[in-house]
C-alpha cells in the first residue's frame, strides 16, 4: 500500500465518522418523528370516522328536514280552507243580517239591538280571520329558512365528502341528490326572519321615501286599457 | 279602484292565497295569480293587469327581473309594482327602487300595512284622461 492509497483510506474513514456523527443525531428527531406518527395515527382514524358518521347523518337530517317542511306546508294549507270558509260564512250572515235590518226599517220596525251588536261581533270575526291568515305567513319564511339550512347541510357535506377522498383515496363524486326534495328544492331568502318585521319595514319605508324625495317616481300616468295579447 | 286588476306573483301557493285574500278583506276583488316571473309576464300579456305585487324570490325569473321587464316594455311599464319580500336588508330595497318599483313590503306584512301601500301608490298614480 503505497502513500497515495493511505491518504484515500484516511480519507474515507473520515467521511464515514462524519457520517456515523450526523446519524448520531438524526437518530433522536427521527425517534420523536416516528413517536409523533404513532400518537397521530389513531387520532387520525378516530377523525374519518367520525367525518363518515357525520357524512352518513347529513342526509338523514335533510330529510327530516323536507319532511318538516311538507308538514308544515300541509298544516297551513288545511288551517287556510278553514280560515277561508269561515270568512265566507261571516261575510253571508253579515250580508243576511245587513238585508234583515234593512226589511225591519221599511216595515218602519227598529232593528233588534242584539241584532246590532252581533253585526260588531261579526265584523270582529272577519277580522281575527284575516289576521289568522296573515299569521300564515309564518309557512313561507320557515320554508326558506329551512331550505337555507339544507343548502348548508349540503355544503358541509361536500366539504367532508373532499375531506374522507384524502383518507380513502375515493375518486367518485359527491352526490347531491341525497339533498333534493321537493319541498326544499326553492329559491331561497337565506336572511329570512318572522320576528322584526315593522323595524325591517320602517328601514325599506326610509328607503322608499328617500328614493321619492330624490324624484325617482315621479307620477305616472296610469293606463287603464287592457295590455293588448300577444298571440 | 275597487276595480283594479292585480296581478300577485309569488312560488309559494299559501302566500298567493294569503296576499289574495288580503285584498279581497280591503276592498280589491279582481285577481290573478302567477306562480313565477315567467308566467306573470305571460299574464300580463295575455290577460292584462292594472296592478302587481310581486315576490322577489322565484324560480324562472325572480321579482326584480319581471319588475325590470314591466318598465322596459312600452305599453306596460306605468303599472304600479309593489314588491312584497323576505328581502329586508336596504341595499335590496335600494336595488328594488332601482327597478322603479312604486314600493316595498317586507314578509311578514300586515292587512293594513299592505292597504296603506297599496293607497299610497294608487293615490300617486294619475289616470288617463277618458
Amino acid at each position: 500500500m503505497n502513500a497515495e492509497d493511505m491518504k484515500l483510506l484516511l480519507r474515507k474513514v473520515e467521511e464515514l465518522k462524519a457520517l456515523l456523527v450526523f446519524t448520531e443525531r438524526t437518530i433522536p428527531f427521527l425517534e420523536d418523528v416516528i413517536g409523533f406518527v404513532q400518537e397521530i395515527v389513531p387520532m387520525v382514524e378516530d377523525l374519518k370516522s367520525s367525518v363518515e358518521s357525520s357524512s352518513e347523518k347529513l342526509p338523514k337530517a335533510s330529510s327530516q328536514l323536507a319532511n318538516v317542511s311538507t308538514a308544515t306546508e300541509m298544516a297551513t294549507t288545511e288551517i287556510l280552507n278553514i280560515v277561508e270558509r269561515m270568512s265566507s260564512n261571516v261575510d253571508r250572515i253579515r250580508i243576511e243580517m245587513e238585508n234583515d235590518q234593512k226589511r225591519l226599517e221599511s216595515l218602519h220596525l227598529e232593528g233588534v239591538p242584539a241584532g246590532r251588536s252581533a253585526a260588531v261581533n261579526l265584523v270582529s270575526i272577519q277580522d281575527d280571520c284575516t289576521n289568522i291568515m296573515i299569521a300564515l305567513q309564518v309557512q313561507d319564511i320557515t320554508a326558506q329558512q329551512i331550505a337555507a339550512v339544507n343548502k348548508l347541510m349540503q355544503s358541509v357535506d361536500g366539504g367532508l365528502s373532499r375531506l374522507l377522498r384524502h383518507f380513502t383515496k375515493v375518486t367518485t363524486e359527491h352526490d347531491d341528490s341525497k339533498f333534493r326534495h321537493r319541498r326544499l328544492d326553492i329559491v331561497f331568502d337565506a336572511s329570512a326572519e318572522y320576528s322584526g318585521g315593522s323595524e325591517r319595514q320602517r328601514v325599506a319605508d326610509e328607503v322608499v321615501e328617500s328614493a321619492r324625495r330624490s324624484g325617482g317616481h315621479s307620477k305616472t300616468k296610469r293606463n287603464k286599457k287592457k295590455s293588448p295579447s300577444r298571440k | 279602484m275597487a276595480s283594479t286588476k292585480f296581478l300577485v306573483v309569488d312560488d309559494s301557493l299559501t302566500m298567493r292565497r294569503i296576499v289574495i285574500n288580503t285584498l279581497k278583506s280591503i276592498g280589491f276583488h279582481n285577481v290573478i295569480e302567477a306562480a313565477d316571473g315567467k308566467e306573470a309576464m305571460a299574464k300580463i300579456l295575455s290577460e292584462g293587469a292594472d296592478f302587481l305585487i310581486t315576490d322577489w324570490n322565484m324560480p324562472e325569473l325572480n321579482g326584480l327581473e319581471l319588475s325590470k321587464w314591466v318598465r322596459n316594455t312600452s305599453n306596460v311599464q306605468a303599472m304600479p309594482i309593489l314588491m312584497v319580500t323576505t328581502r329586508g336588508n336596504k341595499e335590496d330595497v335600494i336595488e328594488a327602487m332601482k327597478m322603479r318599483v312604486n314600493n316595498y313590503i317586507v314578509k311578514p306584512f300586515t292587512a293594513q300595512g299592505m292597504k296603506e301601500k297599496i293607497d299610497q301608490i294608487l293615490r300617486s298614480v294619475e289616470p288617463k284622461a277618458a
